[in-house]
């Protein structure tokens, strides 16, 4: 065996900036969202999309260490990658290391050790030719903005001489190490709900390599199988609707806004410039523009401004405990989804004193 | 709660939600309970708000209009909002940075809206028109 990868996940919550982390993980609910790694856009997750493209690469030997809640949502993938898992997150990059010694004795040459925080396109097969022509034990990926959690490392020389250090690997450890391989191709590191929404957005104007799923029905306009849309909705090119969403009388969805499966939009409710994460269920008559929601949780990307709303009224997380299955849509309704209705009135209010006062 | 001139300050508590809506409500009739009402909302300590606040607010404003009264908010966090922005009651009220301007605005003229169009003309690059 030649070359294998470990994958490092850690719990930054998605898509929170660090300075609103904590109010963000403060207000999370007890239905628990996953960290970012495991946010879906289009319907696949950053661990998705990395795993695939290491296995198109032909490495076939992955591991991947990361918290209790992350991994079940592979599916397709899960059998035949090495899950470990450990509780706490400063403990995942030393268990890197016993894997990597691990795979050492199994005869693994090189290993790919990827921190799971930032979406990259890379030619894994270019980088490990490039690793491998330096001749140096050590070697890391970069882009113009600087570098990434991503190394390639000979199991070898890491099994003897990098035995004490501390992972991950920082400059200056070792003399001359990493060595950069630089790329440029496109990456988008996620460090904020304003990255996540320029993910989508350059999705949609196809400038990587992320694409909407499902079928395309109009031109821009992307569904996934089980999406209901009630005939009076309005959706305005481009735009993405996951599977088992539900889309509401008049409501709206436009500008480059993707609604993630099993959300619900309210009647009425206008969601512009957006993104709605799994598991979301937004109330009649609301107003989401240029802002990231999950679960019960609104990140403003013009404010850089991360809420947690209490009132399930408003927002409402409707991941199931075992958030992993697939929930029946009668489930959903039984737990008040029509029971939004009834709030509209006074949303409806709202909107005729507008227009008495203001002529709106 | 203090009272300059005609203008009436009602400071609202930390937490506008469900359970403090009643005794919150009470307050407000007694402020508006006349004709020509002017209120400012205080919301420099308002941390929490939910439906049933932002439906305060419109009861309040819908009271008041019926009276040919105003409400302004005045101090309103970021947060708070954002929450106004999602159930789109912003665009209801007027707000202010704090509430001595809230309070002078009824008595003055808009000098500050007028600013604000004229800075909107110059960022959009719109030449005002000289006829």
């Amino acid at each position: 065996m030649q070359a294998s990868a470990i994958l490092v996940i850690d719990d930054r919550i998605a898509p929170f900036t660090a300075s609103d982390s904590d109010l963000a993980y403060k207000g999370r609910t007890t239905g628990g969202r996953g960290p970012i790694a495991s946010t879906e856009i289009f319907g696949e997750s950053l661990l998705d999309r990395t795993v695939k493209r290491l296995r198109n690469a032909g490495i076939e030997s992955v591991s991947v260490v990361a918290g209790p809640g992350v991994g079940p949502n592979l599916p397709k993938l899960r059998a035949s990658f090495r899950r470990i898992v450990t509780e706490r997150s400063y403990e995942r990059w030393p268990t890197a290391q016993q894997e990597v010694i691990r795979q050492s004795a199994q005869g693994v040459r090189t290993v790919l050790m990827i921190g799971v925080n930032a979406y990259v396109e890379w030619d894994v097969r270019h980088f490990l030719d490039f690793h491998r022509s330096t001749g140096v034990p050590l070697t890391q990926l970069h882009n113009a903005q600087g570098p990434l959690d991503l190394w390639a490392v000979e199991s070898e020389w890491f099994g003897t001489a990098a035995i004490g250090c501390t992972l991950p690997f920082r400059y200056g450890e070792f003399p001359g190490l990493p060595v950069p391989c630089p790329i440029d191709g496109y990456v988008n590191r996620l460090a904020s709900a304003g990255d996540l929404r320029r993910l989508v957005q350059d999705g949609f104007l196809c400038r990587c390599e992320v694409r909407p799923g499902g079928g395309e029905i109009k031109p821009g306009i992307w569904v996934e199988d089980g999406a209901l849309v009630h005939r009076l909705a309005r959706l305005v090119a481009p735009v993405y609707l996951g599977s088992w969403t539900n889309i509401g009388a008049s409501a709206v969805v436009t500008r480059f806004s993707n609604i993630e499966h099993h959300s619900n939009v309210g009647d009425g409710t206008i969601v512009d410039a957006s993104s709605v994460l799994p598991f979301t269920e937004l109330a009649s008559g609301l107003e989401i523009s240029r802002s990231v929601v999950e679960g019960n949780t609104l990140v403003d990307v013009r404010r850089n401004l991360a809420l947690c709303i209490r009132d399930p009224k408003l927002i409402r997380d409707t991941a199931p405990v075992t958030r992993w299955g697939a929930p029946s849509r009668e489930a959903g309704r039984e737990n008040g989804t029509l029971g939004f209705a009834c709030s509209s009135f006074f949303y409806r209010a709202a909107g005729r004193l507008s227009e008495v006062l203001f002529g709106d | 709660m203090t009272t300059c001139r005609t203008v009436m300050v009602k400071e609202m508590p930390e937490s506008v939600t469900l359970n403090c809506i009643p005794e919150l409500w009470r307050e407000l009739v007694v402020l508006f309970g006349r004709d020509w009402p002017c209120l400012v909302l205080d919301f420099s300590a308002v941390r929490e708000l939910d439906r049933a606040g932002v439906e305060l607010l419109l009861r309040t404003m819908e009271e008041v209009v019926k009276r040919n009264g105003d409400v302004k908010l005045a101090a309103v966090s970021p947060q708070i909002a954002v929450i106004l922005e999602l159930t789109r009651v912003d665009r209801l009220f007027e707000t202010f940075e704090s509430t001595s301007d809230a309070v002078t605005s009824f008595t003055s003229f808009p000098f500050a809206a007028v600013n604000r169009n004229t800075d909107e003309r110059q960022t959009y690059g719109i030449e005002p028109s000289r006829g």
